[in-house]
């Protein structure tokens, strides 16, 4: 059996010739496309394992090489009252803009949107740019599919006070860097909610999670299954990802 | 109690240590339909009761919004309301026509926006008060609800023609907005009453140097007939993960008919709104509008001023004070509560109005109640009204 030592040394090198960062960064890769691209997704909430409200999206999105940031525009399909309203995440700025009376909002990254996802979970994001990275310890985990994976569990802290969240538990598969779970904390510690990244299908180039099932962290029995779909490269013109352009989007 | 304790600890571990839930994988996820014509189309209906003129009142309306693209660079929109309300009293009863929106959209090239015909045209980053909005002016038909949002659902856009251009994170909007007939007293029907939002001619340009930071801005002056004027600033800012700030402000000068002293004055709305993780949001804001006498009971007009801050959706009151919340999901994950409080903050009037909505995926219903108080000369209890309640409904078709 290993001493905790020996147990360090053995990482070690581990830590030196794949920075904890990068291994953060290779698993945004296998989430995000490099290209600008549009999707679809479906968000289905469930309360006692019973399927309860169910939204449309489209999102667009493209890399901001100033930022290494995405910049995120969300079209609401559904339901029929939210119909093609729009949600634009441009750094810093999140705003919400209803074509029907031209009016834009702005909102924090905490406003919720369906269920358990928030602004900050629908939309694409590299973590890597938002969160530092440290190598916690290397673990096998239960995945979304119920299979057990050899995972790097890595601890994220938000590298500015407008992230989504304060705190992260990232477990990342050894060898693939595919994402397998993330516990999303709150400054205080408390655990605000449990996603799991299953379902892996070629999409644009390479394996990607189809879904993420996000479990609340005070209440299990409510669950939110974020599907994606349809991934398109897409030409996405600039002035979709501008607040004052959002009054000129057509697609 | 030997056993019991032990008992209820080892439940507690097992529960703690089970897998959670997760749904079964879905199929392939479908993709959203997107047909032609993109839009929306609800059923409306409300009645209200309460001690106001009139005492009962019904209403039922259909509501849509269409939009066609006919090629990647041309499309137009229509977005329209028509109202047939019921009042409890003889001859209450009428139909109304709200032509929100009719125009032909140009994209000729990537960054710009060609839009000619009525169209909604709004500024503002506050959040019941505008001062930067110079297109508001007697755009508002009906004051169905204090809800802001429904409240712009109602407004009337301006004629005109407008050219939006968005390059490296900066933009320019221009609207020119031609007089095309006076503002008749009583227009009927399905008038579509262009001489409610074109009775001058009227320009606005808005510029935004976009982000500098968390700091977003922008920069509108506006012009036209009889000497009107405008210049103001909208700044918003993101506070941390879950404070947004701002502030509208704005330098005014209008015709005499229009309301406001001789001059020059000032008009501003800032605040903050701030949301829990639990999906609670509460939003104060402040404003002064220097349109208003000081005090509205010791002005020589308070029912004109009163009846000019309506046709402008702004205070009744020179400072005033609004406070804002949301709840959802409260006690149900289908249940709104959304609460209003104004107060005037020179003299003993406020008004308080509250409402609780069930929404589902089709459908809504809401409960509403609104309590005034105040002296009869004070914004709030100039018109005699104390209380109200209103239900309303809508089906998404």
């Amino acid at each position: 059996m290993r001493t905790p030592l020996a147990l360090l040394l053995a990482l070690a090198p581990l830590a030196a010739s794949t920075p904890v960062q990068q291994i953060l960064a290779a698993s945004d890769a296998i989430r995000n496309p490099a290209e600008p691209f549009r999707l679809s997704l479906t968000l289905v909430e469930y309360r006692d394992k019973k399927q309860q409200d169910t939204a449309q999206l489209v999102v667009y999105a493209r890399m901001n090489p100033g930022r290494g940031q995405f910049d995120n525009l969300v079209r609401f399909m559904a339901p029929a009252r939210d119909r093609n309203k729009l949600l634009l995440k441009n750094g810093n700025d999140i705003w919400f803009f209803d074509p029907a009376t031209q009016a834009g909002l702005r909102l924090s990254p905490q406003q919720r949107l369906l269920g358990q996802a928030s602004n900050g979970d629908v939309v694409t994001v590299n973590l890597a740019q938002d969160y530092r990275a440290e190598l916690e310890q290397e673990e096998t985990i239960t995945d979304g599919e119920g299979k057990p994976r050899q995972c790097w569990k890595l601890k994220l802290s938000a590298l500015r006070s407008d992230v989504s969240y304060f705190k992260v538990d990232y477990w990342v598969e050894k060898g693939t860097h595919r994402p397998v779970k993330g516990q999303f904390l709150s400054e205080s510690g408390r655990l605000l909610k449990t996603a799991y990244y299953r379902k892996f299908r070629p999409q644009l180039g390479r394996e990607r999670p189809m879904e993420t099932v996000i479990i609340d962290g005070m209440d299990p029995q409510w669950v939110t299954c974020m599907q994606y779909g349809d991934y398109q490269p897409k030409h996405i013109p600039e002035a979709w990802l501008r607040k004052d352009g959002l009054a000129t989007f057509q697609d | 109690m030997r056993i019991l304790f032990p008992t209820l600890l080892a439940f507690g571990l097992v529960v703690m240590g089970q897998e959670p839930w997760l749904p079964p994988t879905a199929p392939e996820a479908p993709a959203p339909e997107v047909s032609e014509p993109q839009g929306t189309l609800f059923l409306e209906g409300g009645a209200s009761l309460g001690d106001g003129v009139p005492q009962r009142s019904w209403y039922l309306g259909l509501d849509g919004r269409s939009t066609w693209r006919w090629s990647p660079t041309l499309g137009a929109t229509l977005n329209a309301r028509v109202d047939r309300d019921w009042m409890s009293r003889p001859g209450g009863a009428s139909t109304t026509l709200t032509l929100r929106e009719a125009f032909l959209a140009w994209r000729p090239k990537e960054g710009w926006a060609l839009d000619l015909g009525r169209m909604q045209v709004r500024e503002g980053v506050a959040l019941g008060f505008n001062p930067t909005d110079g297109f508001r002016r007697d755009a508002l038909l009906a004051w169905r609800t204090q809800d802001f949002n429904r409240l712009r659902e109602s407004r009337l856009g301006v004629v005109g023609l407008r050219l939006q251009v968005v390059r490296e994170g900066r933009s320019l909007a221009l609207v020119l907005a031609p007089r095309i007939r006076e503002n008749e007293a009583d227009p009927r029907g399905y008038d579509p009453r262009f001489g409610r939002t074109n009775a001058a001619a009227r320009w606005s340009l808005r510029v935004s140097p976009g982000s500098l930071g968390p700091l977003y801005g922008s920069v509108v002056v506006a012009g036209g007939e009889g000497g009107r004027s405008l210049a103001g600033l909208n700044l918003s800012a993101g506070l941390g993960r879950a404070t947004v700030a701002y502030l509208e402000a704005a330098q005014v000068k209008r015709p005499p008919e229009e309301g406001g002293p001789e001059g020059r004055f000032h008009q501003w709305a800032g605040g903050a709104t701030y949301t829990t993780p639990w999906r609670q949001s509460l939003s104060l804001e402040v404003r002064r509008n220097g349109a208003q006498p000081r005090r509205l009971s010791e002005s020589t007009l308070p029912l004109e001023a009163w009846s000019q801050a309506l046709r402008w959706q702004e205070p009744a009151s020179r400072d005033s004070l609004l406070l804002h919340g949301t709840w959802d999901r409260l006690l149900s994950d289908f249940l709104t509560l959304q609460a209003l409080w104004q107060r005037d903050l020179r003299e003993a009037t406020s008004m308080a109005w509250g409402e609780l909505a069930y929404r589902r995926t089709r459908a809504s219903l809401g409960l509403a109640l609104l309590r005034q108080t105040g002296a009869p000369l004070t914004a709030f209890g100039l018109t005699g009204q104390r209380w109200a309640a209103t239900l309303t409904f809508r089906w998404y078709l």
